[in-house]
């Protein structure tokens, strides 16, 4: 299973997510995200993976759903902190190429 | 309930049987009363009609109540009926033993009319949700199944056969509608267009992805001999597809030409899992260059290679289905690579227990149900020649 805490700072949101992002509980994260951003018509976000342990091809689907938000509104998106695995799919996915990737947290939130 | 509930009443006493069903017209119900004297009739009825609840004495003369409560429980086309059980005794034992049988409700005897009637009524209302729910069942059910034979519609009726050539497919959905998808173009004499995709997600929409991508292929012929330039133009319009619908979907896809003279391929990859070109001395996973999954990003290039096949030598498309499997005792899902499944393997990977695996994977879907989609296509050069 996995569970998402949103969080709103004052120039962008930190979405942090925690257990296994696959099919099954995925189209709700990923909803949950897309209204908390919409919400708080805040598209400046951080997705924090540091606690993601494994990731499938729906939970790359959420990756690209939240990058793809972004993208449209304009807003910078930052991926943080993706464990050995989930990097590695999503460079297998190629996805490296596009999406804005930092190590840690506050790494991310220097870029921000 | 669109129609009168069908109720089974099972006592051996025909007094205790008419006094039930009395009870029930007190309740003001309209329902079809079937009467049962032992065992060996109420699974007949039960078998006949489509019931809506049972009150089942225990002690019958051919059997116990116990006994086709726990086989009604045990099958799944009738598990669903709701079950009250008549004990004669207020008797701690015998509520155990019915519970562990599957029954839904007990009933003291003297049956207590008022008591009865809550009972039955509660339970009617229980079965009448799930008749419901069981009907969207079945039309969603019935819609997946047409949904699944159009989706098989889309798939090349056979594989191209030719004299220097052997191509080998497998295609295995996994329940229902899957994202897997491959195509065989025949170019002319000389080229073989050869398509492997993945259409991330499922279910119905998946369905209808992989008849948009069909659908695209065919209307980008000019670009048949180019995979690079086919790739380009089917991502801006898989893209365009997808924002237009709202869908997050992406497709990962590799398209290349087979050049049948001198057993080339040149192809393009979409984020798709690399080819893999086996041969005696190992694997090659064909990894460099490398674009983007289809659906994401419009105006993305793709880049184009080539690799031509010798004799002894394998090409292996592929989705990540085959890496995903429960084989030799991995857990589904613990690989992310095909590499990744070789890496652990007591052999080093060679095109013999590639073969060994191809053997592993049709054995084992024949047999299993899968949880993701299972397809490869694997290319060589016949051998009948020498």
């Amino acid at each position: 299973m996995c569970q998402v805490h949103l969080e709103k700072q004052d120039a962008y949101l930190v979405a942090t997510l925690n257990g296994e992002l696959i099919l099954g509980c995925t189209g709700e994260i990923k909803e949950q995200v897309k209204s908390y951003a919409e919400a708080n018509q805040q598209y400046n976000m951080i997705i924090d993976l540091t606690e993601v342990s494994f990731i499938d091809s729906s939970g790359l689907g959420a990756l690209i759903a939240w990058f793809k938000m972004a993208n449209q509104q304009q807003g910078n998106l930052v991926f943080c902190g993706m464990t050995d695995h989930v990097r590695k799919v999503v460079g297998y996915a190629k996805l490296d190429k596009i999406f804005t990737l930092a190590d840690t947290l506050d790494e991310a939130k220097a870029m921000m | 309930m669109a129609r009168n509930p069908n109720i089974l009443l099972v006592d051996d006493y025909e007094v205790n049987l008419e006094l039930l069903e009395a009870y029930l017209d007190l309740s003001g119900i309209s329902m079809n009363i079937y009467k049962a004297v032992n065992c060996a009739e109420a699974y007949d009825c039960i078998q006949r009609v489509n019931l809506d609840l049972i009150l089942l004495d225990v002690m019958l003369p051919d059997g116990s109540g116990y006994d086709v409560c726990r086989n009604l429980k045990s099958t799944q086309q009738y598990r669903g009926v709701p079950v009250i059980i008549l004990t004669a005794l207020d008797d701690k034992q015998n509520m155990l033993e019915g519970l562990k049988a599957g029954a839904d409700e007990f009933l003291t005897k003297p049956v207590d009319s008022h008591e009865l009637i809550l009972r039955v009524k509660n339970l009617l209302k229980m079965k009448e949700i799930a008749n419901d729910l069981d009907e969207r069942y079945s039309q969603l059910h019935r819609e997946l199944v047409i949904a699944t034979e159009l989706q098989k519609s889309f798939l090349p009726r056979s594989v191209p056969a030719y004299d220097n050539v052997d191509i080998e497919v497998l295609y295995k959905p996994s329940s229902y509608i899957g994202g897997d998808f491959y195509d065989f173009i025949r170019i002319d004499d000389n080229h073989l267009g050869v398509l492997i995709c993945d259409v991330k997600g499922h279910g119905v929409a998946s369905a209808m992805i992989t008849a948009t991508i069909k659908f695209q292929l065919y209307d980008l012929k000019q670009y048949y001999l180019q995979p690079d330039q086919l790739l380009e133009r089917l991502n801006n319009r898989l893209e365009n597809f997808f924002s237009s619908t709202g869908n997050d979907y992406f497709v990962t896809a590799v398209y290349g030409v087979l050049h049948l003279d001198d057993v080339t391929f040149c192809y393009s990859n979409a984020g798709h899992s690399y080819p893999c070109l086996c041969s005696a001395d190992g694997l090659t996973m064909l990894e460099n260059q490398q674009g983007l999954p289809l659906g994401i990003l419009s105006g993305m290039g793709y880049d184009q290679q080539q690799v031509t096949l010798t004799l002894g030598q394998e090409l292996f498309l592929y989705t990540d289905g085959i890496y995903e499997i429960e084989l030799r005792g991995k857990e589904a899902r613990s690989c992310s690579s095909l590499t990744d499944f070789f890496e652990g393997e007591a052999q080093p990977a060679t095109i013999r227990q590639m073969h060994e695996l191809q053997q592993e994977i049709y054995r084992y879907t024949a047999t299993h149900q899968i949880a993701d989609d299972i397809n490869y296509i694997a290319i060589r050069l016949n051998e009948r020649e020498d």
